[in-house]
């Protein structure tokens, strides 16, 4: 089919045509409407693992210990229990919030080899709105958080959650287990969450991929029918020439041979 | 003599098949979704919806490693990751399965339990074959239980899959039970001090939900499309038989014979048009030149690696080719069914990523689609252009470089097997910004050197020799002269000697389904060639390539070809992303969405396609090979024999499309360009195949019609021409007589 014939074709069909377009257009207008819950938000924060007396400005003291301490808290933070500390502080529902990681460095990621009933678990959560995602420092006892959320507000409002929620978390199981003051872990924020905007232009990719998606099925779809009934009348031609070949061609014997209906026997 | 009716109209005689068909396709998509039952008359559920439910537990001492600053040093960290380790691998055991199995409700049978997946033991290269030992319980491997640990932190996951979600978090909160009973059990049996006994901290509630919401919805819906679609097909192709039989006639009664002289033609070398030179351009660099690795320091909306410039300029030329020009040398274009399968294609993927978008967006993989779509937009691109400017005569002289281009990569590819030398990346890093691959000159897990040439991936370095080998073969077979006949095969020899240096069992299974495919359309030319050939090939590629045949030999031996871990790794993914498939299984998660660096690396780009465009969107893939190769199928069964080269060349065509759709089974062909880019190519060769060739016409000029001139009526305009005398006809494109 020549390109000229394709313009012909759909202006013949310009109803259809029309159609298609009305609603690729309406589908790009759709997902600008409901693009609020395009995540955009991003934020970060940083906690040190430390003790009352702030062993990292003590040169005699071995931050190993914290470090390794700071791997399991990160584990720890990615916990259903702590996740839900996490939300009340912020005041969102818990079933809202979800956890990766904890990484260990930006390179690694321990998702690749997930099994079947780990990656079950991931695909639950993957529509949870607030994503949170620690990384822990191999030489430091400092684990990031980042969140993910569907505006910066929302995405500092959350971060600003993870230091107050640890802790509250920690100082609840200080009380379980009656820790001396003395040597209770120390969770500190360094500095204030740093929240901006991120996937910027995703709204607009899906605006685009839904425009042209629904434009180019539809243009398909009309140019397929057509080409379906061109052939359809096609052979519906060379049946009736051959109907008419037969009926004028034959007598007799080989006239019998045609059905009333006009179909020859097998 | 009875009187005879006039035909019955064919909308009236095809009301009961359809309604048949309809029915057909209604029971099938009943029977997906549900289980029927004669006594008592019903219909049940399938367990076709995953639940999932997760929950941590914290390995710990009284005094909390949480809480109290001091009890935790290195060792104890290891020592708590330790004892971690030793829960995860009790529940593992015969009775702590069976006992979860009975607390969950399956009476005798025991749940499955695997891990830990985190701590990677150390991995050899094939499998020890131990005795299997018989297994005496019952599991139902509905019900599984993964436990988990890394090895270095004390806190053990447990993972569940039930087929509700209600059932996965009762595992999880049995084994739980079952771990907390166990370890009371060990202390009350020897009393520790109290900063010696573990404590089990349970890390929260265990979160549960389902992993595909709707699935037996859309499993319905595609058997149901499916049944509809294959029925309609074969009714219409029962139908249709005829009318194909007599265009196909038509249509090849028309074409030329490409060994006739025609003077004066105007076709690619000899010719003064600048598309197919730049065609030949791009082919040039998809051989020769590591553009994938070339990110140049353009700003452009997507990648800028060096094909995007490449085709953008080559998209201006041609878009001003068929603005200014025309006669014969205007590109013609004419969309055919590799066209429509192609641009459906592109509609899928695009529907794909618009109906998951809020979650891609989520996961922050929306970016990464838009890469992938503009790439697949530029093999679409480069195969709309690649078809309209290509002519049936230039199509063996593209052959020939091809055949060219492939032997020097092949030379490029020994030279780096044997000397670790890479021609392509060194040269062109001199001048152009040329990223190594990660792993380049290494060794991989299983000891085999990792030859790229100018790709960045061994299997596409592979897959590109297989694509090009049946023009080689055919070449060899249906030369000319004894000269061409000899360069062929030595062409034949280096490119196997080229696929063999990679190493790689696709180097011998992609060219041996080739060549299977190639006697079964030639038998006899194939298995004399063969005859006489092959012992001869792989001495020369034993000679080239010394050691890589017998490496390859050894991963394709039946005791190593099933447990090789490339094998292994490959097999062990069915499983794995089953979540993946059921949770969209009509249109997936977005096209290649699924980044194997943060997932998991598949090499299948069916299983990828299935993961990301869902079935819908695979079959339009498949649909798409089979559209080139159906266009390739009338000119190789020419019964008249009118012209054998065309039929040649056809079947090479149609060859190197089977030899990209089995590559498609051993990676991800559509994330490498350079495979995708000469399929598409190739596309183009078979559709310039059916078309006759032009007649000598030169070139005329495009111009603005006069005023008034509004076309014909209820018609488009007619592009205007410049009134010149001129020596031939002005239909454009004329057949030959």
């Amino acid at each position: 089919m020549e390109l000229i014939d394709v313009l012909r074709t759909l202006r013949s069909r310009w109803r259809a045509t029309a159609l298609v377009v009305v609603l690729a257009v309406g589908a790009a207008g759709a997902i600008r409407a409901t693009a609020h819950s395009v995540p955009t938000g991003a934020s970060t924060v940083q906690l040190l693992v430390d003790s009352p007396s702030s062993e990292l400005a003590n040169l005699n003291q071995n931050p190993t210990p914290l470090i390794s301490r700071a791997g399991v808290f990160a584990q720890v933070m990615t916990s259903q229990a702590v996740l839900q500390s996490i939300a009340t502080s912020a005041g969102v529902p818990s079933r809202t919030i979800t956890a990766q990681g904890p990484y260990s460095g930006a390179g690694e990621s321990l998702d690749v080899i997930v099994p079947a009933e780990g990656r079950s678990s991931q695909l639950v959560a993957e529509k949870a709105i607030y994503r949170l995602s620690f990384v822990t420092q191999p030489n430091e006892p400092v684990i990031t958080a980042s969140v993910q959320a569907p505006t910066p507000q929302a995405a500092a409002k959350v971060g600003n959650a993870i230091y107050p929620g640890v802790q509250s978390y920690v100082a609840q199981i200080q009380k379980q287990s009656n820790t001396p003051e003395e040597d209770r872990v120390t969770i500190r924020e360094l500095g204030p969450v740093q929240a901006g905007t991120v996937n910027g232009g995703s709204r607009m990719t899906l605006m685009i991929a839904a425009f042209l998606g629904i434009l180019i099925a539809g243009l398909l779809s009309i140019l397929a029918v057509e080409g379906i009934r061109r052939r359809d009348r096609e052979l519906e031609q060379i049946e009736s020439d051959l109907a008419v070949q037969l009926a004028g061609g034959l007598e007799g014997p080989a006239a019998q041979k045609l059905t009333p209906a006009g179909e020859r026997r097998r | 003599m009875r009187a005879l009716a006039p035909p019955r109209p064919f909308r009236r005689r095809r009301v009961g098949p359809v309604a048949t068909l309809l029915a057909v396709a209604a029971l099938a998509a009943v029977l997906v979704g549900y289980r029927p039952s004669i006594a008592p008359p019903g219909l049940h559920p399938r367990g076709v919806e995953l639940g999932a439910a997760r929950a941590q537990i914290l390995v710990d001492t009284a005094d909390s490693v949480l809480a109290d600053v001091r009890p935790l040093a290195q060792y104890q960290s290891e020592l708590g990751s330790q004892t971690a380790l030793s829960y995860v691998l009790y529940l593992h055991t015969e009775a702590a399965t069976a006992a979860i199995g009975h607390e969950i409700g399956l009476g005798e049978k025991s749940i499955a339990a695997s891990g830990p997946f985190t701590l990677l033991l150390d991995r050899t290269n094939y499998a020890h074959e131990a005795p299997a030992v018989p297994e005496t319980r019952q599991v139902d491997g509905s019900y599984r239980l993964l436990a988990d640990v890394d090895g270095a932190h004390p806190v053990l996951s447990l993972y569940a899959q039930a087929p509700t979600a209600h059932v996965a978090a009762a595992i999880v909160d049995a084994a739980r039970a079952l771990l907390q009973r166990h370890v009371t059990e060990l202390q009350a049996a020897r009393a520790l001090p109290i900063n010696s006994a573990v404590v089990l901290h349970s890390l929260g509630p265990t979160t549960k939900g389902t992993v595909d919401p709707g699935t037996r919805w859309q499993l319905m819906l595609l058997a149901f499309a499916m049944v509809l679609i294959i029925g309609s097909s074969l009714m219409w192709a029962r139908r249709m038989r005829v009318l194909r039989d007599r265009r196909t006639a038509s249509e090849l009664v028309r074409l030329d014979r490409l060994d006739d002289e025609l003077p004066g033609s105007d076709e690619w070398p000899h010719t003064k048009r600048i598309l197919p030179w730049a065609l030949a351009g791009f082919i040039a660099m998809l051989f020769l030149v590591p553009f994938d690795s070339i990110n140049l320091p353009l700003h452009l909306p997507v990648n800028g690696t060096l094909d995007r410039p490449v085709l953008i300029a080559l998209a201006m030329l041609w878009f001003v080719s068929v603005a200014v020009v025309s006669g014969a040398a205007r590109p013609r274009i004419k969309l055919g069914r590799v066209h429509f399968a192609a641009l459906a294609f592109l509609a899928v993927c695009l529907l794909s990523v618009v109906l998951d978008g809020h979650a891609l967006a989520n996961m922050d993989e929306i970016e990464l689609t838009v890469k992938k779509l503009a790439l697949l937009i530029s093999y679409i691109v480069f195969f709309v252009i690649a078809a309209s400017v290509l002519r049936p005569r230039e199509v063996p002289r593209f052959a020939a470089l091809m055949v060219a281009l492939g032997v020097i990569v092949a030379i490029g590819t020994v030279i780096e097997y044997r000397y670790q030398y890479n021609v392509f990346y060194s040269l062109w890093g001199k001048v152009l910004p040329v990223t190594k691959p990660e792993g380049f000159d290494t060794v991989d897990s299983i000891g085999r050197l990792t030859v790229y040439g100018p790709t960045l991936q061994p299997l596409e370095l592979a897959a590109m020799f297989s694509m090009v080998l049946p023009f080689a073969i055919l070449g060899s077979m249906d030369a000319a002269t004894p000269r061409r006949r000899l360069l062929y095969l030595i062409a034949v020899g280096i490119l196997v000697a080229g696929g063999v240096a990679t190493a790689r069992k696709t180097s011998f299974v992609v060219p041996g389904a080739v060549i299977l495919l190639l006697l079964a359309f030639r038998p006899r030319d194939m298995l004399r060639a063969l005859a006489k050939l092959g012992l001869v090939l792989l001495v020369v590629a034993h000679f080239a390539s010394p050691g890589a045949i017998g490496s390859i030999a050894s991963q394709l031996e039946p005791g190593h070809v099933n447990s090789a871990l490339t094998t292994t790794d490959r097999t062990a993914r069915y499983d794995a992303v089953t979540p993946d498939l059921l949770r969209h299984p009509l249109l997936g998660r977005g096209y290649e969405s699924y980044d194997p660096h943060k997932y998991r690396i598949l090499d299948n780009q069916y299983l990828e396609l299935l993961i990301t465009v869902g079935a819908l969107g695979t079959l339009i893939y498949l649909t798409m090979f089979g559209a080139m190769m159906s266009a390739a199928l009338p000119l190789i069964r020419d019964r008249s024999k009118r012209d054998p080269r065309r039929s040649s060349l056809a079947l090479a065509a149609f060859a190197t499309v089977f030899a990209a759709l089995i590559g498609s089974a051993l990676f991800d062909v559509l994330s490498f360009p350079h495979v995708p880019y000469i399929l598409f190519f190739v596309a183009a060769m078979i559709l310039a195949l059916r078309e006759p060739s032009p007649a000598p016409e030169p070139a005329r000029r495009l111009a603005a019609p006069p005023a008034g001139n509004a076309g014909p009526p209820g018609g488009l305009q007619e592009p205007y021409l410049v009134p010149e005398p001129l020596p031939r006809p002005s239909t454009r494109e004329p057949v030959l007589v």
